[in-house]
């Protein structure tokens, strides 16, 4: 057993879970029973859970897959997007909801103008479609990724590692970044802080 | 990372961790999410000793903060994790409240706007045994401790209208779903997900 994540609304709890075979599975239960209402095998490594307005969405690592989305009530997938590729692979690692926006937060290589990771945010609308993206490519060496995303009042929040090491101790700076979050396809406006 | 009424609450552990040297606390730090302003930080010594400090979880709920820890490891001695569950103000950073168990950790905390729910496990003189306190959000004053029995480790928590639910590793090494009456932390139903 790798890792479990829970999420749940008034009558349905959600599971996602990865065994130590490598699989992984999206479970859902009647809350009040305990009955199994459906569940879903996956592949991919899971790395979080968002739940709002019908729709349960999963992030995801280490494969093709980044985000899936299934409808909440039967299981059945609805869309899903895995914009990387084996040779520029994108991970998801943490997902929000507001505004009618899922954000996807994690981390993206781009092999032809970074040697590591830099931060990743894709906006979508519930349905699916890519509003924006902030996917800027570091100069950093150690790997950049969103460990953490929230939404509050139009803006997208998130917190993870910048890919810089401090000095003298070579930890990798933290990394607390805020983009306005149109919920029109534009780009996206950026305050950012980075502290040891 | 939480989110609450506009301010991102950022919480990591600082300078370093995981050396023979370290001694990392935790640096929590409050912004003002549409201008990235820090409104105040917290150095947190949770293991009060020259021990790697490191956060499990964090929640915001109706102006308050939550903050689970791990206290008290390090590289080059033998590792005294505790249960530590610490309560701020989220205008002003005031620590409210604070509960610790010797002996254990507190892995996962979920909060509404009156109680708050810690997921780990600690020792009351024997072995440790995983449990689920239930806190008055303003004053810590535990409303219930529920004990959960032959758990390996405690890995989620969630609320679903007046149940709580939380996923475990059982002394077998399967995953264990059990769902508890919120008000009074009475059992009511547990499932073992089939392996995917």
């Amino acid at each position: 057993m790798n890792s479990a994540l829970l999420t749940a609304d008034s009558r349905v709890t959600y599971l996602a879970w990865s065994a130590n075979n490598g699989k992984a599975a999206v479970v859902a239960y009647d809350t009040n029973t305990g009955h199994l209402r459906w569940q879903s095998y996956v592949d991919d490594q899971i790395t979080d859970l968002a739940l709002t307005q019908g729709w349960l969405y999963v992030a995801k690592a280490g494969g093709e897959s980044m985000v899936s989305a299934y409808a909440a009530s039967s299981g059945l997938l609805r869309w899903q997007d895995h914009p990387g590729t084996p040779a520029a692979p994108f991970k998801a690692l943490a997902l929000a909801v507001g505004g009618n926006q899922l954000f996807v937060g994690g981390s993206a290589l781009h092999p032809l103008h970074e040697s590591s990771s830099n931060f990743l945010v894709r906006a979508y609308t519930l349905g699916g479609k890519l509003l924006w993206a902030d996917d800027v490519p570091t100069q950093a060496l150690y790997g950049a990724q969103i460990e953490s995303i929230g939404w509050s009042g139009g803006f997208a929040v998130m917190s993870g590692t910048s890919g810089r090491l401090t000095q003298p101790y070579y930890s990798n700076y933290w990394q607390v970044q805020a983009d306005s979050a149109p919920s029109v396809r534009a780009s996206s406006s950026r305050a950012q802080s980075e502290l040891p | 990372m939480a989110v609450s009424g506009g301010i991102a609450y950022s919480a990591s552990p600082s300078p370093f961790s995981g050396d023979p040297g370290s001694n990392a606390d935790i640096r929590l730090r409050a912004f003002d999410i549409p201008t990235g302003a820090l409104l105040w930080e917290d150095v947190w010594d949770a293991s009060t000793r020259s021990l790697d400090d490191s956060v499990s979880d964090i929640a915001a709920s109706a102006g308050r903060v939550f903050i689970t820890a791990i206290g008290g490891s390090n590289s080059d001695q033998p590792p005294t994790p505790f249960w530590v569950v610490r309560a701020y103000a989220g205008s002003s950073g005031t620590v409210l409240w604070e509960d610790r168990c010797p002996s254990g950790h507190a892995s996962r905390v979920t909060a509404t706007s009156t109680w708050v729910y810690v997921l780990g496990a600690c020792s009351d003189g024997t072995d440790e045994v995983a449990r689920v306190r239930a806190y008055a959000t303003a004053t810590g004053k535990l409303r219930w401790e529920i004990r959960i029995p032959n758990m390996l480790a405690t890995n989620a928590i969630t609320l679903s209208n007046d149940r709580l639910v939380v996923a475990c590793i059982d002394t077998s090494e399967a995953l264990v779903l059990r769902a508890y009456d919120i008000k009074r932390g009475k059992f009511l139903w547990q499932r073992k997900p089939q392996t995917p």
